[in-house]
């Protein structure tokens, strides 16, 4: 297929089947009739037909970005409604209350993160073009300085799509969240080529685009809540907003001395995702290895902190790893 | 003295003595001064929708006046108000986001005053809009000296729109088992409104509140422990309607969020014993930065160093103490 030279051709070769052409146009809250007089050049779609057409078709939407004419292009910061809803619904504050009302502390990071996460990723991509959401938290200072970051809890849509389980991956200096935390300033990178060039060693194929903000509580950080998108230019204004008020929400699933003076934060760089997953893989024998170890020494450990010293085990030996390439 | 009105006639009666208060309530209502006058003296009677019309421009005399009405008509039911009260306005999410934002840049000196009072500033906003009347409480525990169990709670924020602005707002009162925060703080651990302070007789001790009609008081909750209560007195019998208390607990729960961790406690650390009225407490209240003062000399001479907040809480249990003793004597 040719490459397009306009949006109208573009669209016209979306329009694969009558199957997909009806699927598009109740997207779009048009006639199917409407999308081919657009496609023929015999009628000018309006502004919010456009929106519709980029929410209906995700995988094409930095392509029509560059195709549109300036009159047709849509201006996103005034875009707000047109995402959906750009703030976080009351009901759902109530229910973060409340789970942070009723929770013990030692479940309160798991029960907050999970209804954050969840809500989170509703609102920021009702249309499933495909987001993941992470949040990663500062590994125990050892002992004083904080080395890096560990994607603790994360959930994702469509080609990421993988529940509420436990992420297993370190990052440091050379990644986004690294920065973030390090810098305590929020950044969104909108394309491939910008994040090659920022931070080349942590690209995981079909991420197009990313954004983190930092969790900080009275001048304090405790880690940074990151998505990231299978589309380039996902993080509109709107979005960024409902990120921020999200990591202001998730200051409540970490305790008090879980956070730390920027001063701590030295992080090293940590190897690839790539390195990291051989020793990772090893998590689940650690685990039992270790209770065994501390049940025939008739030492007392709970699962808690059998976890809390795996994690530190393996960001020594994962520094090392480093340090020895 | 004045009599308390028998009849919504005789109340009425008492308001349009007041020309300028008759001539606005003819406007309001669309009718001529005169049909007032003939409604006071009982030559004719009022539309259904007079009424509710009346009921909307005497909003400080709503619930008085509605109680009288339905003495003489049966039947009448105030639809408007209760639909008013149905669609109570939930907390705006823009609100609960500003407010932690704050949460998450403030440190923790500010957080509690400039917090605490944007939460309660908005809590009488979106419980009382038209001003009727109502004051809110934010009441804590007293932390204990060490090892000692929590024998009082003491007023930490408190807010208000008439009658309960200027000096009684800055007024600080220790509280016992025999006030209604104790009884939430210290027993039910639960949420106690009482929608009629003056017939009330149920179990739960009543505090006086001065000009207080109905009360609602909840508990600051945070993983079984409690920190105090959050207690709204209103200025009208019956306010507060279940949307309205409900609307209270998510005051109470952001409340709660600003309070530290160590400011929550285990219910078996709090063992409340009775305080004196307020009126008793006054004078004492009125020394406390005389003690204070005094206590920082004190331990100046001593050669030691006392901060702020170590001789304020000297003081508290000075107090606390004295108090105490006053009020088991009045007891003999």
């Amino acid at each position: 297929m040719s490459e397009p030279q306009t949006w109208r051709e573009l669209l016209g070769q979306c329009l694969t089947s009558g199957q997909e052409k009806e699927r598009i146009a109740s997207l779009v809250g048009v006639n199917p009739l409407t999308l081919t007089r657009w496609v023929n050049g015999e009628a000018k779609p309006r502004l919010s037909n456009i929106h519709r057409l980029l929410d209906a078709l995700p995988k094409y939407r930095s392509q029509f970005l560059e195709l549109l004419p300036d009159d047709l292009k849509p201006v996103f910061d005034e875009a707000k409604g047109l995402d959906g809803a750009h703030e976080i619904p009351t009901p759902f504050y109530t229910s973060v209350l409340n789970a942070f009302t009723t929770t013990a502390p030692a479940l309160r990071f798991r029960a907050i993160c999970d209804l954050v996460l969840l809500q989170a990723l509703q609102q920021l991509d009702p249309n499933r073009v495909g987001i993941e959401i992470t949040v990663v938290r500062c590994m125990p200072p050892a002992p004083h300085y904080i080395r890096s970051l560990r994607e603790a809890v994360g959930l994702g849509t469509n080609f990421w799509e993988r529940g509420l389980d436990q992420r297993t991956m370190f990052l440091g200096a050379e990644s986004l969240a690294g920065y973030v935390v390090a810098s305590g300033r929020p950044l969104a990178i909108q394309t491939r080529s910008e994040w090659q060039y920022l931070f080349p060693a942590h690209w995981i194929s079909g991420e197009e685009s990313a954004a983190a903000y930092p969790i900080i509580r009275a001048g304090r950080i405790a880690g940074c809540l990151l998505v990231s998108c299978s589309q380039p230019n996902f993080f509109l204004q709107s979005r960024l907003d409902l990120m921020q008020s999200y990591a202001h929400l998730l200051v409540l699933a970490f305790m008090q001395e879980e956070f730390y003076e920027f001063e701590r934060i030295a992080l090293k760089i940590m190897p690839s995702y790539e390195r990291q997953k051989v020793i990772l893989s090893t998590i689940r024998q650690r685990m039992s290895d270790m209770m065994k170890q501390a049940a025939s020494k008739q030492q007392s450990l709970n699962m808690r902190e059998a976890e809390q010293m795996m994690w530190q085990q393996l960001e020594e030996e994962l520094l090392q790893l480093q340090s020895f390439r | 003295m004045q009599e308390f009105p028998r009849t919504w006639r005789e109340l009425l009666r008492t308001i349009i003595k007041d020309p300028n208060e008759k001539k606005r309530l003819a406007q309001a209502l669309d009718i001529n001064p005169f049909t007032l006058i003939r409604w006071v003296n009982d030559e004719t009677d009022p539309r259904a929708q007079n009424l509710h019309q009346l009921l909307a421009a005497l909003p400080q005399h709503r619930s008085v006046l509605l109680e009288l009405i339905q003495q003489e008509f049966e039947h009448f039911t105030d639809e408007a108000g209760r639909k008013d009260e149905d669609v109570l306005p939930e907390i705006p999410a823009s609100f609960l986001a500003r407010v932690f934002r704050e949460y998450s840049t403030l440190n923790e000196a500010q957080q509690f005053w400039s917090l605490g009072n944007l939460i309660l500033q908005q809590a009488i906003e979106q419980l009382d809009p038209e001003h009727l009347g109502m004051v809110c409480v934010l009441v804590q525990c007293l932390p204990p000296l060490e090892g000692n169990k929590i024998s009082a709670l003491h007023t930490t924020l408190r807010l208000g729109t008439p009658p309960w602005v200027g000096h009684a707002l800055h007024q600080n009162i220790l509280l016992g088992s025999e006030s209604t925060a104790g009884y939430v703080v210290s027993e039910t651990r639960q949420a106690v409104t009482i929608q009629n302070l003056e017939e009330y007789q149920g179990l739960v001790p009543v505090s006086s509140v001065s000009e207080a009609k109905s009360l609602s008081a909840h508990p600051l909750r945070r993983a079984g422990r409690i920190a105090g209560c959050l207690s709204v007195a209103s200025s009208q019998l019956r306010l507060f309607t279940s949307s309205r208390v409900a609307l209270i607990q998510q005051f109470a729960a952001l409340l709660a969020l600003i309070l530290r961790e160590e400011e929550f406690y285990q219910p078996e650390q709090i063992e409340l014993v009775m305080m004196p009225s307020p009126q008793v407490q006054q004078p004492y209240m009125l020394s406390f930065q005389q003690r204070l003062l005094q206590v920082m000399r004190e331990k100046a001479r001593q050669g030691q160093t006392l901060s702020y907040a170590q001789a304020e809480r000297v003081v508290w249990h000075q107090l606390q103490e004295e108090l105490r003793q006053l009020a088991l004597a009045s007891e003999a």
